[in-house]
């Protein structure tokens, strides 16, 4: 499947992509409104915050393979209105016009990943590769750069990756530290083609073939993170700090994004917990010098996480302003889970939203 | 049950109730956004979108007073970024009824190019069968100022090049010239009309043939650069006016329609 991601790269157009976000996102974290600083799923751990890898309990942790897919309401809904409408002859200019109509006012929204990792309670490495296209019509141009004509704005992220992560307690059961060195392939930019412009169709042929040429940017990166961690019989307290991409990760290519930029995200977490069951809230603050410029909605990030019997778990949050939900079943040998959240690709809330289900299934061994 | 038992059982109980008053609470949030600023409604917490891209929402949503009311004031405060002059081009057509995404799809080719140019743009214009005469008028006047607003922008920044929206603006310059000369024109002879209604026809005025003609020459003119066949079709209908024969104008606009109509 990892292949097949890399693969849908060729034959995207033009990309565009994540900020503060990271590359790659556990569907139950997502349903904990994207809080992953001061806890995280199992690969998440890698990626968002290593310093978390010592307090975890046993010395090897995971072995096991995630696949998710996701897809936007909209996108379910049209494809459900599709399979239901009318295929005689006299329905199908109405069919016709009514999905042209739908194109216009639903999105369309897809996406996979795969990862594997390794964890232990001191380090782990984890690979992954995601894709995620996306095509908006808009009837009188795109909030952006629209020009009162109809256009069409389309996206794909591509994104993978290799981390590998080393973390230790320091002297003080309270303060662990991580580091994670990482090489990252993105491909992530966007695609406006008004409907009016005769030349579009070579405009798309010419910028297809410059992204077949090039490929992905690649680059090699660091983080360094710190986890403070007071433990009590029944709460907990976390802090954490983490440094992404330290000094900037410059990224080959000429063309899309050449670099990630420093950024500093923090979080706090508050658990209530018995031997057996957990609650935990979460806040994350993302790009605290706001390198990417964004809002403050869509850097916050707020989430609980309900863990009952280590079997099943429940999750509620705030991403990009917007309530999220998730649901995991948590066995021995597999876990599923099932998210929903709202994404927002404008610079302001209902700009352009995406409301997205996500579904994961893991496989693997929990030691 | 001991006490020890009992005081764990009514743990556990306070514990799932207090699971559960959070999952409702919660779970009542609903799907929305919760920073979004809604109308009618003070709040200073919420992030406000720009009035930018709120009229670009209300102009994709077909709230165009909204839209008109929005690009108006911001091109009035900012009258040299140009980018917000065809989307209230575009609002401007909107309200004269004009369909710019079916007309996005017009092609100068249809029908192997047969098709009466009149009545291609026709199609995508109310027809004036179906409104009173100052609702019509109304109709006019508003793709009049879409094909004004356009002509204030710089001759620059009304083509295709480093200006995201010079496509859009050409595009629409074009298209909005040809649709002002036809819906001139349908108030005495409307497209599509099979038969010709005398009476309509008779009140055409002098003047009136005058500006028809002259909006026929202005589409020419505006379309020559970027649609060449659209162009050369005006030329054609212009030519074929200035064919018939009349001392004026208004004569000869009126034989060629008359002519049209009992070909058609």
């Amino acid at each position: 499947m990892i292949a097949l991601i890399f693969i849908a790269v060729f034959f995207s157009n033009a990309l565009w992509g994540r900020t503060n976000q990271p590359l790659y996102e556990d569907p139950f974290d997502i349903g904990a409104g994207g809080t992953t600083l001061t806890r995280a799923t199992q690969e998440s751990m890698l990626i968002n915050n290593p310093a978390l890898l010592p307090y975890g309990g046993k010395f090897f942790r995971w072995l096991g393979l995630k696949s998710n897919i996701s897809a936007a309401k909209d996108s379910i809904d049209l494809v459900k209105s599709l399979a239901q409408g009318d295929s005689s002859a006299s329905q199908s200019e109405s069919n016709g016009n009514n999905l042209i109509n739908s194109l216009f006012t639903k999105p369309i929204h897809f996406g996979a990943s795969q990862s594997a990792s390794f964890i232990t309670n001191n380090g782990g490495i984890c690979a992954f590769a995601s894709v995620e296209p996306d095509f908006r019509a808009f009837k009188r141009g795109d909030p952006k750069q629209g020009s009162g004509v109809p256009s069409v704005v389309v996206r794909n992220e591509v994104y993978g990756g290799l981390y590998a992560s080393l973390a230790s307690r320091s002297l003080y059961d309270w303060f662990a530290y991580g580091f994670s060195a990482k090489y990252l392939m993105i491909g992530d930019n966007e695609l406006r083609i008004d409907l009016t412009d005769q030349d579009a169709p070579k405009r798309v042929q010419t910028e297809l073939g410059d992204i077949q040429n090039t490929g992905l940017n690649k680059g090699i990166g660091f983080d360094f993170s710190t986890l403070f961690f007071w433990q009590g019989r029944y709460v907990d307290a976390r802090l954490a700090s983490v440094m992404n991409d330290l000094g900037s990760t410059k990224l080959s290519g000429q063309t899309g994004r050449t670099h990630i930029p420093q950024t500093l995200n923090v979080g706090l977490g508050l658990t209530f917990h018995t031997s057996a069951d957990a609650i935990h809230f979460s806040a994350d603050l993302r790009d605290v010098s706001n390198a990417y410029e964004q809002e403050l909605f869509k850097r916050l990030y707020l989430g609980t996480r309900i863990l009952i019997r280590t079997w099943v778990g429940i999750a509620f949050g705030i991403y990009h302003g917007s309530p999220t939900y998730g649901i995991e079943l948590d066995l021995f040998l597999f876990r599923a889970s099932l998210a929903s959240y709202t994404r927002e690709y404008g610079d302001h809330p209902l700009v352009d939203q995406r409301k997205i289900y996500v579904f994961s299934f893991t496989t693997g061994l929990a030691f | 049950m001991s006490s020890l038992s009992r005081q764990d059982w009514h743990f556990d109980m306070l514990r799932y109730q207090f699971i559960g008053i959070l999952f409702w609470l919660c779970s009542s949030c609903g799907q929305e956004s919760l920073v979004s600023c809604k109308e009618n409604e003070s709040n200073n917490q919420c992030v406000e979108q720009t009035p930018d891209e709120k009229a670009v929402i209300a102009l994709n949503d077909g709230d165009f007073e909204r839209a008109r009311t929005l690009l108006e004031k911001l091109i009035v405060d900012n009258p040299n970024e140009y980018f917000r002059y065809p989307r209230l081009a575009a609002v401007y057509a909107a309200q004269a009824g004009f369909d710019l995404l079916s007309a996005a799809s017009l092609d100068s080719n249809d029908d192997n190019g047969q098709s009466d140019f009149l009545d291609s743009v026709g199609k995508f214009l109310p027809s004036p069968l179906n409104y009173s005469k100052q609702e019509y008028q109304t109709y006019i006047e508003k793709m009049n100022k879409a094909k004004q607003t356009l002509l204030l922008m710089p001759s620059d920044h009304r083509q295709k090049g480093e200006k995201f929206y010079g496509s859009g603006a050409q595009f629409q310059l074009t298209l909005y010239s040809s649709a002002l000369s036809v819906m001139l024109l349908n108030q005495f002879a409307p497209t599509g009309d099979t038969a010709l209604d005398e009476k309509r026809l008779e009140e055409m005025t002098v003047d009136d043939a005058v500006q028809i003609i002259t909006s026929l020459k202005d589409a020419a003119l505006n379309s020559a650069a970027t649609n060449p066949q659209i162009s050369e079709k005006i030329n054609s209908v212009l030519a074929k006016v200035d064919e018939k024969e009349g001392a004026s104008d208004e004569e000869k606009l009126r034989a060629y329609l008359e002519e049209r109509k009992n070909n058609g």
